[in-house]
């Protein structure tokens, strides 16, 4: 997919492990694991808001652009 | 009544269509002296012997094609008590069910040939029309479980 989660980038500018963003996004370590390894298929405007809050960062620091034949 | 989980329908229906699948292997074998047992004393003008091979042999070919249909719907109903409907294995065995149904219906149509019978047509109608049915359910089933597994993975 032509979409990156950098949420591991973010985590480790922030200092934050996953369970705690987990929590306190107050979704499963499980769900958060699936979106950080991009084999998410989608994410809620609701999810990312929150990840957004607790991260202090914008949605475009988390998702990225990369052209499939560039990420190839 | 419940129809789908435990004490449901859908368990009910598993052990009936285990129960069937049994009575068609046995069925397999006791195939030839059921029917020469119930033939017998009957079509002698035509040919007691000629009718006697071409049932034998159209009857046989349906219990095998039905053995085959029931085990992939005693599986199906297997996954569907298991709490697993909505799996791309049940898509898979509707197909077959439906490519045995499609096998079956070329078998009447051949057996039109051999057989002066209604009843030959009608199940070559029925078989065919069931093949198609099962074709499109197979991949409304197949498109269910890929909206299933997106709805899955939306975080």
């Amino acid at each position: 997919m032509p979409i990156i989660v950098n949420l591991d980038v973010m985590l480790a500018k922030r200092k934050m492990g996953m369970t705690e963003l987990a929590s306190r996004v107050n979704i499963t370590l499980a769900n958060l694991s699936v979106l950080k390894n991009n084999r998410a298929k989608a994410i809620r405007f609701s999810t990312l808001e929150a990840i957004c809050r607790e991260l202090d960062c914008q949605p475009g620091d988390i998702l990225e652009y990369v052209d499939d034949e560039n990420n190839n | 009544m419940k129809i789908i989980g435990k004490n449901g329908l859908s368990v009910i229906l598993e052990v009936l269509t285990l129960a069937i699948m049994i009575t068609g292997v046995v069925m397999l074998f006791m195939l030839p002296f059921l029917l020469d047992y119930m033939l017998s004393g009957r079509y002698e003008a035509y040919g007691h012997k000629y009718y006697y091979i071409v049932l034998l042999a159209l009857l046989e070919y349906t219990d095998i094609l039905g053995i085959i249909s029931f085990w992939q719907v005693k599986k199906i109903l297997h996954n569907v008590n298991s709490n697993k409907p909505f799996v791309m294995e049940n898509a898979k065995r509707i197909r077959r069910v439906s490519m045995c149904s499609a096998v079956l219906a070329v078998g009447y149509a051949a057996a039109i040939f051999f057989l002066r019978s209604p009843f030959v047509i009608i199940d070559f109608v029925l078989f065919a029309v069931i093949s198609l049915a099962l074709l499109v359910c197979a991949e409304l089933f197949k498109m269910a479980v890929k909206y299933k597994d997106e709805n899955e993975l939306t975080i």
